[in-house]
């Protein structure tokens, strides 16, 4: 009892000391959530209502999605998104379930003394007397209050993970959004162009037709443009099936409801890149920000609380402090006990050891992890500023010679040193190496998106996905754990 | 004619082959000393030929005459073989090849007996040599590299000496890597003038060279691994506009002396508004006997053909080389044949594209030159169009081998003299009356053929068959004698 009563008081003492957060922790995930969204998390149901939400997707789909409006439409459209706070919220129970102390054990018993019950008529027992033997204990586990402190630690940890968790989700919602308005305004951008190239085939063919019909050409003639025509057509709907696709990954990203689904509007152009260099690559920031990393930390440091707890428990297993109020023959007795398993056979050393070595595990992928980051987080550096160059290349060089090639075939053209056809096919030449340039500018602010990712928090594996499926154009929704 | 014994007289060379053969290789090995006797010991020697005393000198249109100087009775010239930048019309230069700063170089004139040494320094980045093509000399003085000579290398100068034992029309051109270099102009006039009188003097003498070059519109050196694309086609390498007219008094005898060193072509020379006669070609005088009366002239590549002509009829007459290519500037020739074709929906299909686009050719090509003189058809820089120049009523649809022979009344001065207005009339639009006079309708396509009988009687009642009437009645009256 002496040794009962201290270890109560500190446990409770701890137990206030550590807060579970009131608002499950929403506030210091918007927070940190901040330097990945434009607009402030919302918690929709919590810190907005579902009318409001309702309204303003509306406002922001009014007008044509920009890379803002599609940040924040994710925040407040995306169930699965929205899923995630209640996973955050689960959590935050579990940290205030574990952070209470554990309950005692209470134990009651009665003694049916001989000649004190009778039978009834009906064979039932009748009390004749209050019941004069019994007792009532209470039990608690001592170990669960002497490591109560390292459960309190592990039940952090464990909150923390998943709060770094549900960060780092947000983070891939709102760059899987990203990813997917990149590719559909890249898919509307390509189909103009291939709209265009289909249209000067079609000339060709038409005008192959006029010669035809005055008697220029052969039919051979004919039908190889026809034919060329025909293979752009195919090629138009190509450029429209991935212009269709593209759009409804994107809706799926935004996590619109099938009625908001058709209002979305692509406008516009790809942004022109910026001509200032890129800043240097913030090594340690990313290190630091790094929520997949710190998450790993939350769960290493759970963990080890947990082995601290673990390892007594391995080698002292079982121990348990009783107190005993037994009333006998109207006497009351008070008995107290310690009882604790007998490490004879097993001393726990296999149970250290497994503890010891998962451990090890957990640090050896930890620091794996940050070493897979500081390269995922080069290989971006250098993809983005590759694509910066090419974009910049694309645009300062092969866009205005190819327009100069075009107005100089048009002067040739002119001079009757080409046809029609030729000329016809310059341009398509032309709107090709349009398409090449649009597929620049896709590739680099996919590629930033990637890298931006990265630098505020995101998975390495998943931006790295995300890169890799860019020229498939098959990012949107890749890259789920 | 003189003979070949005379000829060879008249050089001093002595008579018969043997005197030649011996003289030939005293040439070969000191030349200049060897011919400089057979001038100053020789009685059969004459003085230099002096212009306007011996000969009147030949005006080589667009070109000039070679000066010399006279060195101990030698006629001495000087020929620098080297790049000048030229211009073949209003719009088009190019760096050609050529001697004295000209292209092509400048017309040599001497009199038969004139003993020349013709200094030839080299200021091309290549070796080269002159050949005086039709020029009968020594085997030594001919000029075919490796042949005859080692080629002249950069900044060297050479010197050729001959005595001219002929008269006629000749040329002189590169002999050393000849595609390339004659390609790229090196190449002028050789008039020899009789020193003996056989025909009647002539009052304009016109000394031409026809050739042929290959320059992609917007290019400036002329290609020439061309062998049969040529686009630029010339007279003293001059493209129409850019040939000066041939300017005549009425009533004046006039030759026309007209080379062709074209690289792979052949020229039907033909002169409107006259019959002449081929006088000459590189090989001698034509005998009179053989000599007919031509409206056209082929003019053989690698020789010349003299005609002469009393110039009786004035009025501006078109002179050029009557294939039809060969009156046509740059124009490509792997274009598509549009004539017939209506340009309406294309215009409208293709400028949607190409807001610069008209459909051309669908009439012919007589509009090219409009189009792009007005200015709303731009064609390459450095570049002339497919045909022509504005004429004095009308655009004027020939351009390449093209100029004019301008016959006068009264003329003193050999200026260009302007447009012929004729004083005879000209072809214009038929008056209503004229039309109604001799039943002429614009709707009916062809005139219906009248039997010879009511051709005889039909008389003034239906003048609607006078024409084929009329010529009917002069066949059956050719017939009936
Ligand atoms: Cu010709």
């Amino acid at each position: 009892m002496k040794l009962f009563k201290p270890l109560l008081l500190s446990g409770l003492l701890l137990s206030a000391c550590v807060s579970v957060p009131k608002d499950s922790g929403f506030s210091e995930l918007a927070e940190l959530t901040a330097p990945m969204l434009p607009a402030p998390a919302e918690w929709v149901g919590e810190t907005i209502t579902e009318l409001e939400a309702g309204d303003r997707i509306s406002a922001l789909l009014s007008s044509p999605l920009t890379e803002a409006s599609v940040a924040e439409i994710t925040v407040l459209a995306n169930r699965d998104l929205r899923a995630v706070l209640y996973g955050l919220k689960a959590a935050s129970g579990d940290f205030a379930n574990d952070s209470s102390l554990p309950n005692p054990f209470i134990t009651a018993l009665f003694i049916d003394e001989p000649g004190v019950s009778d039978e009834d008529c009906f064979g039932n027992l009748t009390r004749k007397d209050i019941p004069i033997g019994g007792s009532i204990g209470i039990g608690y586990e001592i170990l669960d209050l002497l490591f109560f402190p390292r459960t309190l630690k592990a039940a952090k940890a464990d909150f923390n993970a998943a709060k770094f968790g549900s960060v780092r989700q947000f983070a891939d919602y709102a760059y899987k959004s990203r990813l997917a308005f990149y590719e559909a305004m890249s898919a509307k951008q390509m189909m103009g162009l291939a709209e265009q190239s289909y249209k000067a085939t079609q000339a060709s063919a038409d005008t192959a037709q006029a010669l035809y019909d005055a008697g220029n050409i052969p039919m051979l003639d004919l039908n190889r443009e026809k034919l060329f025509a025909a293979q752009m057509e195919a090629q138009l709907v190509q450029a429209k099936r991935r212009l269709s696709m593209s759009e409804r990954r994107l809706v799926q990203a935004l996590g619109l409801s099938p009625e908001k689904a058709g209002s979305i509007k692509l406008e516009g152009r790809l942004r022109t890149p910026d001509k200032s260099e890129l800043d240097p690559l913030p090594v340690q920031s990313v290190m630091d920000r790094n929520l997949e990393l710190k998450h790993r930390e939350a769960l290493i440091k759970a963990a080890a609380a947990r082995m601290g707890l673990s390892d007594v428990m391995s080698f002292v297993g079982d121990m348990e402090i009783e107190a005993e109020v037994e009333r006998h023959d109207g006497e009351y007795e008070y008995s107290g006990g310690v009882g604790f398993e007998l490490p004879i056979f097993n001393f726990g050393q296999g149970k250290r050891r497994a503890n010891r070595a998962r451990m090890e595990m957990m640090a050896q992928n930890y620091e794996g992890s940050m070493y897979a980051l500081d390269t995922s987080a080069k290989i971006l550096y250098d993809e983005l500023s590759g694509a910066r160059e090419n974009v910049m290349i694309q645009r300062q060089k092969v866009l205005p010679l190819s327009n100069k090639v075009l107005q100089g075939m048009q002067l040739d053209y002119n001079a009757m040193q080409i046809g029609v056809f030729d000329l016809l096919a310059a341009k398509r030449e032309q709107l090709s190496v349009g398409i090449a340039y649009i597929e620049a500018v896709e590739d680099y602010w996919k590629t930033r998106a990637s890298y931006e990712y990265l630098l505020a928090g995101g998975s390495p594996e998943i931006a790295m996905t995300g890169q890799a499926n860019m020229s498939g154009g098959n990012s949107a929704g890749a890259g789920d754990h | 004619m003189p003979n070949r014994r005379d000829t060879l007289k008249l050089a001093g060379l002595g008579a018969g082959a043997a005197a030649l053969g011996g003289a030939a290789k005293g040439g070969h090995h000191t030349g200049h000393h060897a011919h400089t006797q057979s001038v100053s010991h020789n009685g059969n020697s004459y003085a230099p030929g002096r212009p306007g005393h011996d000969y009147t000198p030949v005006v080589t249109p667009n070109g000039s005459t070679l000066p010399f100087k006279v060195v101990d009775g030698v006629k001495v010239f000087h020929l620098t073989a080297e790049e000048v930048e030229h211009e073949f019309a209003p719009g088009l230069n190019a760096f050609c090849w050529g001697y004295n700063g000209q292209v092509h170089g400048p017309t040599i004139e001497a009199v038969e007996g004139d003993k020349v040494r013709v200094y030839v320094t080299n200021k091309l980045i290549a070796p080269t040599t002159i050949h005086w093509h039709g020029v009968i000399l020594n085997s030594g003085m001919d000029g075919v590299g490796g042949l005859n000579q080692p080629a002249i290398k950069p900044g060297e100068t050479f010197v050729y000496e001959w005595t001219f034992v002929q008269h006629g029309t000749f040329m002189y051109h590169s002999h050393h890597d000849e595609m390339t270099q004659m390609a790229m102009g090196l190449m002028g006039m050789i008039v020899v003038h009789p020193r003996k009188r056989t025909e009647p003097a002539a009052d304009r003498e016109f000394a031409m060279m026809l050739g042929t070059w290959a320059i992609r519109p917007g290019a400036k050196r002329p290609d020439p691994n061309v062998m049969s694309d040529f686009n630029v086609l010339t007279i003293n390498a001059k493209s129409y506009p850019g040939t000066a007219p041939l300017v005549a008094r009425t009533g004046q005898r006039v030759r026309f002396r007209i080379g062709n060193l074209s690289a792979m072509d052949h020229h039907p020379f033909h002169l409107h508004g006259y019959a002449f006669e081929e006088i000459m070609t590189d090989g001698g005088v034509i005998p009179k006997s053989a000599r007919r009366p031509e409206t056209t002239v082929l003019v053989p590549t690698g020789s010349t053909r003299t005609i002469e002509l009393v110039a009786h009829n004035p009025g501006d007459w078109a002179m050029h080389c009557h294939m039809t290519h060969h009156v046509m500037t740059q124009m490509g020739h792997d274009i598509p044949n549009m004539i017939g074709v209506d340009p309406r929906k294309l215009d409208d299909q293709v400028t949607s594209l190409l807001p610069h686009y008209m459909t051309m050719g669908h009439d012919g090509m007589g509009e090219m030159g409009i189009h792009i003189e007005s200015g709303h058809m731009k064609v390459p820089e450095n570049s002339l169009p497919m045909v022509g120049a504005q004429g004095p009523h009308d655009y004027i649809t020939m351009g390449g081998m093209f100029t004019i022979f301008k016959v006068r009344d009264g003329i003193t001065s050999f200026e260009d003299p302007g447009w012929y207005d004729d004083p005879l009339g000209m072809a214009r639009l038929a008056s209503q009356a004229e039309l109604a006079r001799d039943g002429v309708s614009p709707d009916t396509a062809s005139m219906p053929m009248k039997s010879y009988g009511s051709g005889h009687s039909g008389g003034s009642d239906n003048s609607g068959h006078s024409g084929s009437s009329g010529s009917s009645g002069g066949h059956t009256g050719h017939d009936g004698h």
